[in-house]
Parts: C-alpha cells; structure tokens; sequence
C-alpha cells in the first residue's frame, strides 16, 4: 500500500515543488529589475507584447498584496491563468488525495477557447489605446 | 468524431498534459514544451482512436498548439538571434 500511494504521488509532487520553486522565486528575486528573468522572444524580435508578458512582475506583485499594480502587468494572468492554474491543481490534490473526489475534467470547449482567449488578448493588448493592457 | 462509444478515461492525462505544453509552447517555451506537445498530443489521438481515453479533442488541440509553439518559438529564435539581441535576452 506504501508503494501504491508513493507513486501516484511522485509526479504531482515533482509538479507542486517546481511550481511553488517557481513561485517562491518571483517573490523574492524582482522581476521589475532586469536580470534575473528570461526576456520575452517574442518582443526582443518584434516590439509587440505576447500574451505572457508582464506575467511574471503580476505574480510577483499579486504577491507583495499589490492587486492593482498586478492587473496593470498582465490582467488575463491576474484574473485568468493564476485563478484557473490554482483551481486546477487544488482539485487534482484534492482527487488525489480522497477517491470520493472526481478527477479533473476539461471539457473541449475549454480546451479550445483558453488559446483562442490568449490569442485575443495577444493582439488586442497591442492594439492603439490599450495601453492599460501592456505592462 | 469517430471516438469508440464508452471510451475509458484511462489515458487522459495524455491529452491534459498535451493541452498544458501546447499552450506554454506558444506563450514561452517554444520548441521545449512544443515537441513534448506533438508527441503527447498524438498518443492521446491514438488512445482515444483505441477508445482508452475520452478526451481526444484535447490532444488534437495540444498537438496542433504544439506544432504552432515549436514554429513560432523557432522562427522567433532565429529572428532575435539573426538580429544580434542575444545579449539583450541575456542581460534584461
């Protein structure tokens, strides 16, 4: 039985600590200060903001409790990708940890309109006027 | 959609992960989670083709933001490199 419960667990574990290693990081080293992140590819070679960018610095000041500041780097990150990663994983914990607990599911529509919404903000947020999009 | 009637759930992890490195491919990975996509992304097509997993639209999604991911992340590569800004990328 101890082996049965170590192995279901490794994978997410392995996941949990990457992603909380992550997290910790962009807390303590400042993504506002260059250096200690990768640039984006994207806008070193065209001069347009991805979807992601300004992600991090969001996380990083969703965490030192400055909402504002956060939406004003990357809003769908602060309402969308944070919210949904940290419902997602919670209930893959929780299915783990209690069989009563239904697994996970995403539904096709799901599946297909996360792109299509990143693709959306991806050009909009580049667009004239939408300065608030843009960290 | 050809998907068996009473299709277990037994591979959809598949397509989950397919679906997950498919987007990271095209918001910042590229190619390192792109590839992983195509190739999860397809097993997860043949184990719904099989009936051993129920969400093979997934990994056909994966798959396909999985090849988007790698040719963008590739080209972007390529152009920023050609440009000379690799210094830019390494000390910003």
């Amino acid at each position: 039985m101890r082996r049965a419960v170590g192995s279901k667990w490794a994978l997410p574990g392995a996941v949990t600590a990457s992603l909380a290693a992550v997290t910790v990081y962009t807390v303590v080293r400042n993504p506002h200060q260059p250096g200690a992140f990768p640039a984006c590819v994207f806008l070193a070679g065209s001069g347009y903001y991805c979807p992601g960018c300004g992600g991090l610095r969001a996380v990083h000041d969703l965490l030192h409790g400055d909402v504002v500041g956060a939406l004003h780097m990357n809003a769908l990150v602060v309402l969308g990708i944070v919210p949904a990663l940290f419902v997602g994983w919670a209930w893959w914990m929780a299915a783990l940890a209690n069989d009563k607990v239904p697994r996970p599911r995403i539904p096709t529509w799901l599946a297909v309109s996360v792109p299509v919404l990143l693709g959306v903000f991806w050009v909009v947020r580049n667009l004239p006027g939408m300065e608030f999009l843009r960290p | 959609m050809g998907m068996p009637v009473g299709a277990s759930d037994e591979k959809n992890s598949l397509g989950v992960w397919a679906l997950v490195l498919g987007i990271l491919s095209i918001v910042c990975c590229g190619l390192f989670t792109g590839i992983p996509a195509i190739i999860l992304g397809n097993n997860s097509k043949k184990a719904a083709a099989e009936g051993r997993a129920s969400n093979g639209p997934l990994g056909n999604v994966g798959f396909i933001l999985g090849i988007i991911g790698t040719v963008l992340g590739t080209l972007g590569l390529v152009i920023v490199l050609a440009n000379g800004t690799f210094a830019a990328i390494a000390g910003n």
